[in-house]
């Protein structure tokens, strides 16, 4: 509907000379003026015109003022009627405003009252006019603020339901509010079994939820701290199984009052059965790798065994007890040898459970040393032991630490071939000691060939072997595999052509956390396919 | 005729126990040695027909007493067969290096073989070196 001209006026009075007058004092003042002579007349111009002021004469014969006013009223414009009133008909007037009449003048009519009137019925319609289009365009802006509203919460709801992390919100009281896919589909629980109907309690461990009560009083000291930490914990499921979990929790907040608390939490079984494939997965890479070394020592053993037969089949050809005593004492020493090579592979191939107990650093040194005399003499090498006097015992898995301390001597001895250094004197010396970070330092020097740095990065990570066929690479992997496990440290110096100094470093006590490493070791084991997450 | 003296310098007894025994039992007389001193010094004292040497060993290495019996007049000219686990290709590539190194020229050895010797291969080397 087109709006009315402001300027438009229907002037409507029984009496011709005031509507004369008037229309000629409203055209002069630039007003459209339609002139009618009774109230039906006037309505009928109304209708057609709809011109948005109407001045009306309230005593007319027939239709008078007020049924005017009250018929234009009826018809929902905004055009606004002024009343027009004799002397003496106040109580008319009133009753005319009451029926929202814009205002009234009284005859006899001053120009000025006139237009103040009218000025103000065309500010009134004004700003009806401005309201209703305020009031539309506010629908137009809630409707785009809710549609926007919606799409935002749509979106939230896509991305809780479609995240990998389960995750559970609880309001104030801990009541679940928030239970998505992820956590439905690691628990069991359906949406519809939890939200609203149980709280964070019935799933989590206390010490989650004392953590979180913990942190809400916390933040009440310190605002704005929102660290999210990581928890190893479990979550109950629809069975009432414990599944462990990896968990951060956030506190929500509305307008800074804190309205409840969201959880985000991912299946350990899952992470842990990736981890253990990676770890898996290294170690075949590894023995992969190595099996070119471990064939060139096997070659070199057959070669023992062939020249120790050849060597007894003379003896029987010739009837000659020597040779059928030493090709046998041959056949003997090198199926020896393919043992203890088969054994270094069985320690690092497979997962060997330690065995820990107290033990005093300076016995198993000195065995080592004593065990490892007649090789040393038989490379003249001058092995020797410094013990520290007055340590304490220090717990360790005796016969891997016993096969560490074989590998770096024995290393230390090869090191000082003299066609690898030159040095006059081959000298080795074994030493205990007392270290400032840990419970005891096993400390191998030689005066041997020294490692360069090129090397020095390679002897743990590869199964490299700077021996040629009398290593098999395995040696220092095994050390480093034990150090591992007793959660201990290895540190080399070294400096080509002057010698190296291997320390293997041990904490003190069965690890530092207070657990059995083997337990470490050994818990990842359990039901290794068992584990997977029944999605 | 007199059986051929034959040097064996080893420090594995298996193999020393292994070269002895196939040497004996194939008309040789071996003579034993377990380092490169020892080595030089029976090469010295026998003055053997060939000499069999490992090239890896601990103290007077294999190729220390190679460098010092070509260079020793007297015994520069029996022949020497090596013996080691080290591949041919490597070894006479650390020769060429060392040589140049020292500045001094050392001639190759006679022989080659890589380890584990086969019985078959060793005796013929061995004719075809004495032969020479």
């Amino acid at each position: 509907m087109a709006e009315a001209n402001l300027r438009h006026v229907l002037l409507i009075d029984d009496e011709e000379g005031i509507r004369k007058v008037m229309s000629i004092a409203l055209r002069d003042a630039g007003y459209v003026v339609w002139t009618a002579e009774s109230g039906e007349q006037g309505l009928e111009i109304f209708e057609r015109e709809r011109p948005a002021l109407v001045l009306t004469d309230i005593k007319m014969p027939g239709m008078d003022g007020i049924g005017v006013l009250r018929r234009i009223k009826e018809m929902e414009t905004d055009s606004e009627v002024i009343i027009i009133t004799g002397h003496g008909e106040m109580e008319l007037a009133i009753s005319a405003l009451q029926l929202e009449a814009s205002d009234f003048i009284t005859k006899p009519i001053h120009d000025e009252a006139l237009f103040i009137s009218l000025k103000r019925a065309e500010e009134k319609i004004s700003l009806k006019r401005q309201l209703r289009d305020y009031m539309e365009n506010l629908e137009l802006k809630v409707q785009e603020a809710t549609a926007e509203i919606q799409r935002i919460s749509d979106f939230q709801a896509n991305l809780i339901d479609n995240s990998l992390d389960g995750i559970v919100a609880g309001d104030e009281g801990r009541k679940v509010v928030i239970f998505n896919d992820s956590a439905q589909r690691l628990t069991g629980f359906r949406e519809e079994e939890v939200v609203g109907r149980i709280t964070l309690e019935d799933l989590y461990e206390k010490e989650i939820i004392d953590n979180w009560l913990g942190r809400l009083k916390q933040e009440e000291d310190h605002p704005g701290d929102e660290s999210n930490t990581h928890l190893d914990t479990t979550i109950r499921s629809r069975t009432g199984e414990r599944i462990p979990i990896r968990l951060t929790h956030t506190i929500l907040r509305q307008k800074g009052q804190k309205v409840g608390c969201v959880t985000f939490f991912q299946d350990l079984r899952e992470i842990r059965r990736l981890e253990k494939r990676l770890v898996q997965s290294e170690r075949l890479a590894a023995i992969g790798q190595t099996s070119a070394t471990i064939a060139h020592a096997i070659k070199n053993i057959v070669g023992g065994l062939k020249g120790g037969m050849f060597v007894v089949n003379k003896g029987f050809e010739l009837s000659n007890q020597d040779y059928l005593q030493n090709g046998w004492d041959m056949v003997q020493r090198n199926v020896g040898k393919i043992s203890s090579l088969a054994m270094d592979l069985l320690t690092y191939a497979k997962e060997r459970k330690p065995e820990y107990r107290l033990a005093e650093a300076n016995e198993v040194a000195a065995e080592v040393v004593e065990l490892l005399r007649t090789r040393a003499e038989e490379f003249k090498v001058n092995l020797t032991l410094e013990a520290t006097e007055g340590l304490e015992p220090v717990s360790m898995d005796v016969s891997g630490i016993h096969q560490c301390l074989v590998n770096l001597i024995n290393n230390a001895i090869d090191a000082c071939w003299p066609e690898l250094c030159g040095h006059e004197q081959g000298q080795v010396t074994v030493r205990t000691r007392r270290h400032p970070d840990w419970a005891v330092c096993f400390e191998v020097e030689d005066n041997g060939c020294g490692i360069d740095e090129n090397i020095k990065e390679r002897i743990f990570t590869n199964f490299f072997s700077t021996k040629g066929a009398d290593g098999t690479g395995l040696g220092l992997m095994n050390v480093q595999k034990i150090t591992r496990e007793h959660q201990g440290s290895m540190e080399i110096d070294s400096e080509p052509g002057r010698g190296s100094v291997f320390r293997l470093l041990l904490p003190s006590g069965p690890n530092r956390e207070g657990k059995d490493p083997s337990e470490l070791e050994g818990r990842e084991n359990e039901n290794p396919e068992s584990s997977s997450v029944g999605a | 005729m007199k059986k051929k003296k034959i040097l064996v310098v080893d420090d594995e007894l298996d193999m020393r126990t292994f070269i002895t025994t196939l040497l004996e039992t194939s008309g040789y007389r071996p003579i034993i040695a377990v380092n490169g001193e020892e080595g030089l010094q029976k090469a010295r004292e026998t003055k053997p027909a060939a000499i069999i040497l490992d090239v890896m060993m601990p103290r007077e290495g294999g190729i220390q007493m190679y460098r010092e019996l070509k260079t020793d007049d007297e015994l520069k000219e029996i022949p020497v067969i090596m013996l080691s686990a080290i591949a041919k290709k490597t070894f006479f590539h650390s020769q060429q290096v060392l040589n140049t190194y020292r500045g001094q020229k050392v001639p190759e050895p006679a022989a080659y073989i890589e380890k584990p010797p086969e019985t078959e291969e060793l005796l013929q080397i061995l004719e075809q070196c004495i032969g020479c």
